[in-house]
């Protein structure tokens, strides 16, 4: 393009770029404009429109559980990560295909030998249809679904495929997409972009014409609504002799606290190779989709004068003479709304008024939102209250919860120490359990008359590994309870119809856990890895 | 809140720590007892365990994991600040407060979580630094103990624990003053005995520690002040001590240390900490932040083609008609002045005008606030002057070096893709590096006389592990020159045939590296390697 023609046409485009227009085809038209300026700056229209795929090869790392699985709810308490390596994203162009590849392994003591096993994540979307590759077997996902370690889905996966400049710009100029006039902020020019499948998302231009980031929205069940903005960085031919430009980092920042909940670098780019094929197997194409969300069928077993256990996510049902209160609620919010309907059901009449979270993090806190959208206190550490009051306001415009259709404040009950809960007919007893490395501001309950802890993540987080084996025995100790029976949120050690663990088989879990925690890290520093959470500190076992 | 509860349900308080009902917007806001900088200390104390039981404390063996910000932030892809953060691991962390005789070991082993050129920097070696009073030594792997490491920088970093600090008050060795209110924090600054100055934040209501704040020198950006948050307050043995610690810089807002804390062992038996008698008596240790690099009188200059020299460190020198550009200013100021010294007696009649920076890593960039200082204009690509900016823009009201003495704006002359230097005698070419994923904003020269390319990181940045071992050719290649000589930053001078024979080797331990990593069940970063 002659230099006087490109200088002419950038200037339509800033003085075209305002705020607040209603779409006109003259608006679309300017975006396309500003799009089409970006397809120049990334190597040229024609050179965009020719490439058949493009593999990106690097390393990444997570903030675990979207930032909500930190030692405290403080907003800077320090981040938690998983390191995600042998990471490849395949955007295979020709045929509408995209595949998400990586190892993860959290870069700190996790229970759980898949924490660390780096076992392989292999997620393709074919146009429509998302599924999962393990080893031979290809399987079909969910249309949409989150939990506390991703979000996941036909639409994620897209939006995940649109996070590469060069693709997004491809889209933008496809014929069936739809952009909106660009309104202009902090240097930038964004347009709404709609997708010919209907998704929704944001696109940012730098002044110089690259694409500066990528913005879209999933349902999440811990905040409502997750907004995942991507940023590009670090530009560079992304071959060397491949003329187009690509960034060599993406960071992907959430809605809630700011959280970097991606770091990806790249270690290269391959473009136009020969893929091998990633369209759904026929077996995958042909099979019914999951369903999103399915709420299991809600079931407890009564472990006590007035307390149950729910067996579908540990919840502890503790009646009163007049209400009901909860320990834990950390289930997504349909299955959320079901159990709290089954605690109802337990104590005709008796409304449920409080639930008492064992601990902070997002997996114990799922069902937060729905709780505090049927009017219950949530009751924890003084200072858990900074995430869950982030986590209840954070809005949910697009994928509205019971909390977003009619907004409710949170009503939040400080535990410092120790609180008793007592009437008449019932006595609940809820500690601070103290010393854990896992988790600062963690509660225990205890119902004295019947000898019943309740704990989250305390004895029970998983079987294999004890990092923070002391806690039990020492909030046993410290406040003199003779515990015989134990109701967990995780079921580890419950055998099949079982509904609380007995001291001696939290024992056994808490010693022998211990005991192969050792040897995990004795065989990590064999090969020379020394490993978080390494030696294990327990000085009872 | 009991209203919801009803009648039947009463609450009782037990355990000394009384349940507050949440505070209504017109609550008064909780504030510090007292009045005075001691009140305020006494508070901290009395939440922490009570003055009595801090100044029984023997000793406590802190035990946990931590991340280090790469570079302090400075050594990430590029130089903007929304680039990616790189971070260190730092695992088998301890350090040891010994109270009794105010002594402190720091334990940890790192491991870089990207790629790092050279095996130091995924080696997992144990790095252990002692301070005893005004003696800072290390101990190796052999248990041999040499002077080393910076004796204040240690002290600070002792007295960024809340029972330390608190204690340091409690026990005269440090003076309280200037009580203050910062939103909801009282602050009070401790004066130690050396002279070294801290302030303490003290959150309401619980009258805990929030982060303690100290300053230093620091080469790139001329003074940073670190601030401590402590999380996660938790009762050992009597004493309560945060399980999570994020030491902030003033700089970018960079989480410089992330610490996470497993356990802590309180009034065990420790180890002696003592310095032995041998190193007491030795010269004091002087130890240098990041891109700290090598001393400043060791500079010689090699001369290498007509009007190109090299100087010890790896700054180049070009000499023009009538002035010299220096290629690279790592090192530190110290250095940065001798080298620029040096340059000026090549040809005295020729001021040392300009420096062409490769990339922002802060090893490439300690002596650029010096480099500013001496007037010179900066060369590097367009992005690199916001960092730049910032670096030289910072005040040093504590640590004066020679900008913070004397300020002065950056002059800056960005590269986009090519530039070109030209006068009658001389010509470079300066270049933006192609598809190199260790840094995405940087620049390497050219003189076609010599057919000599200048580089920084690009094939040099260690000879162990290649994982970017195509870009050098790669690089040629894109502008088609006529490579016959490599003179680098970090390595020796050395011809074509000789980089491609330090390369190759290089990028096959990468090969062998991943391998030996994955036959350990560990996918590494980086890996498989991606070179042609």
């Amino acid at each position: 393009m002659p230099r006087t023609v490109r200088v002419f046409s950038i200037a339509i485009i800033v003085a075209a770029v305002v705020v607040g227009r209603p779409v006109s085809g003259q608006d679309a038209n300017t975006a396309r404009m500003l799009v089409e300026r970006a397809a120049g700056a990334l190597g040229g229209l024609d050179r965009i429109r020719a490439v058949r795929n493009i593999t990106l090869a690097g390393y990444a790392q997570y903030a675990y559980q979207f930032g909500g699985g930190r030692i405290t709810g403080d907003p800077a308490a320090p981040e938690k990560y998983m390191a995600a390596n042998e990471l490849r994203r395949v955007y295979d162009l020709e045929h509408n295909v995209f595949q998400l590849a990586e190892r993860r392994n959290m870069l700190f003591p996790f229970l759980a030998p898949f924490g660390h096993s780096w076992a392989p994540v292999n997620q393709v979307l074919d146009g429509d249809v998302a599924y999962d590759v393990a080893g031979e077997k290809a399987v079909r996902v969910a249309r949409e679904s989150d939990n506390p370690l991703q979000v996941d889905g036909v639409h994620v996966r897209r939006m995940l495929m649109m996070s590469n400049p060069v693709v997004l710009v491809r889209t933008m100029l496809q014929p069936g997409t739809r952009l909106s006039a660009p309104r202009r902020q902090e240097g930038t020019s964004i347009v709404d972009v709609t997708l010919t499948e209907g998704d929704k998302l944001n696109a940012a231009f730098a002044l110089n014409g690259l694409p500066a980031w990528i913005r879209w929205s999933a349902r999440h069940t811990n905040v409502g609504q997750m907004n995942f903005t991507t940023s590009f960085s670090g530009w560079s031919d992304a071959t060397g002799n491949s003329g187009i430009l690509l960034p060599l980092a993406y960071e992907t920042r959430l809605s809630y606290r700011n959280v970097d909940y991606v770091k990806l670098y790249v270690d290269a780019y391959q473009l136009d190779t020969t893929l091998p094929n990633l369209s759904a197997p026929d077996a995958v194409r042909t099979s019914t989709e999951p369903p999103s969300y399915p709420v299991p069928m809600i079931t407890s077993q009564r472990i006590g004068k007035g307390v149950w256990r729910v067996d579908q996510g540990g919840t502890t049902v503790i009646e009163f003479r007049d209400h009901i209160v909860l320990f834990e609620l950390g289930v997504n919010v349909a299955t959320a709304k079901a159990v709290i309907a089954h605690a109802r059901t337990l104590a005709p009449g008796k409304p449920v008024t409080q639930l008492i979270t064992s601990h902070n993090h997002f997996d114990h806190t799922a069902g937060l939102r729905q709780a505090v959208a049927e009017g219950l206190t949530i009751v924890q550490r003084r200072g858990s209250e900074p995430q869950f009051r982030d986590m209840v306001m954070h809005a949910a415009p697009d994928y509205p919860d019971d909390l977003a259709r009619a907004t409710k404040p949170l009503k939040f009950q400080a535990v410092d120490e120790h609180v008793r809960m007592s009437d008449d007919t019932q006595t609940l007893d809820i500690y601070w359990a103290r010393n854990n490395g896992h988790m600062a501001d963690v509660l225990v309950g205890y119902v004295p008359s019947e000898r019943l802890l309740m704990e989250g993540d305390l004895v029970t987080a998983a079987f294999d590994w004890q990092h923070w084996p002391d806690g039990f025995r020492d909030v046993v100790s410290k406040y003199m309870l003779n515990v015989e029976r134990i109701s967990p949120v995780h079921s580890v050690g419950l055998a099949q119809g079982q509904a609380t663990l007995t001291r001696a088989q939290a024992e056994d879990l808490l010693k022998g856990g211990t005991e192969r925690a050792r040897e995990h890290c004795k065989a990590e520093v064999a090969k020379g890895n020394f490993h978080p959470g390494c030696p294990v500190q327990s000085k009872y076992y | 809140m009991r209203g919801v509860l009803g009648a039947a349900l009463a609450i009782v308080l037990v355990g000394g720590f009384a349940m507050q009902a949440q505070q209504g917007p017109g609550a008064p806001a909780a504030r510090v007892p007292g009045a005075s900088p001691k009140d305020a200390v006494d508070a901290a104390a009395m939440a922490l365990g009570g003055a009595e039981r801090i100044l029984k404390l023997r000793n406590i063996t802190l035990i946990g994991y931590a991340q280090y910000a790469y570079q302090n932030g400075g050594g990430n892809i590029t130089a903007l600040p929304g680039a990616p953060q790189k971070f260190i691991a730092a695992n088998d962390y301890r350090r040891i407060y010994d109270l009794e005789h105010r002594r402190m070991r720091h334990l940890e082993r790192r491991n870089d979580l990207f790629p790092f050129a050279a095996y130091g920097g995924h080696d997992f070696a144990l790095q252990n630094q002692v301070l005893d009073g005004g003696v800072a030594y290390n101990v190796n792997d052999k248990g041999q103990a040499t002077r080393g490491g910076d004796v204040r920088d240690r002290r600070m970093w002792m007295h960024t624990n809340p029972v330390v600090a608190v204690r340091a008050a409690l026990d005269g060795s440090a003076m309280v003053s200037n009580r203050r209110q910062e939103g909801d924090l009282t602050l009070v600054d401790l004066r130690l005995k050396e002279g070294d100055t801290l302030t303490m934040a003290i959150r309401p209501p619980s009258n805990t520690p929030a982060w303690i704040r100290w300053s230093g020198p620091n080469a790139n950006l001329g003074e940073v002040a670190y601030t401590t948050h402590f999380y996660g307050y938790v009762p050992f043995q009597g004493v309560r001590l945060p399980m999570g610690y994020t030491t902030k810089l003033d700089w970018r807002d960079v989480d410089m240390l992330k610490l996470y804390v497993d356990g802590y062992l309180v009034d065990t038996a420790i180890e002696d900490l003592a310095a032995p008698a041998t190193l007491a008596a030795g010269p004091a240790g002087r130890g240098g932040g990041p891109g700290g690099g090598p001393g400043g009188a060791n500079v010689e200059v090699t001369p290498i083609a007509r009007g190109l020299w090299r100087i010890t460190g790896g700054t180049m020198v070009i000499e023009f008609t009538d002035h010299m550009t220096l290629f690279e200013v790592g090192g530190g100021a110290e250095r940065v002045a001798a080298v620029i010294k040096a340059a000026r007696q090549i040809a005295p009649s020729k001021p040392v005008t300009e420096v062409i920076v490769s990339h922002h890593h802060f090893d490439h960039t300690a002596g650029l606030r010096q480099a500013v200082a001496e007037g010179l204009t900066v060369i590097s690509r367009r992005d690199n002057g916001v960092i730049f900016g910032e670096m030289t823009s910072r005040p040093t009201p504590n640590f004066p070096d020679a900008l913070g003495r004397t300020p002065k704006p950056l002059k800056f002359v960005p590269v986009d893709d090519h530039l070109q230097l030209k006068d009658a005698t001389m010509t470079v070419d300066i270049y933006h590096v192609i598809a190199n994923n260790h840094m995405a904003d940087a620049v390497f020269a050219y003189i076609p006389e010599h057919k000599a390319m200048i580089e920084g990181d690009i094939a040099t940045a260690a000879e162990d592990l290649q994982w970017w071992g195509d870009s050098w050719l790669d690089n040629i290649n894109y502008r088609k020159l006529d490579v016959q000589l490599n003179v680098p930053v970090h390595m020796d001078v050395m011809t074509r045939e000789q980089v491609i024979k330090m390369v190759t080797p290089g990028i096959q331990r990468v090969k062998e590296f991943c391998a030996q990593h994955l036959a350990k069940g560990n996918y590494f970063q980086g890996c498989p390697a991606q070179v042609k």
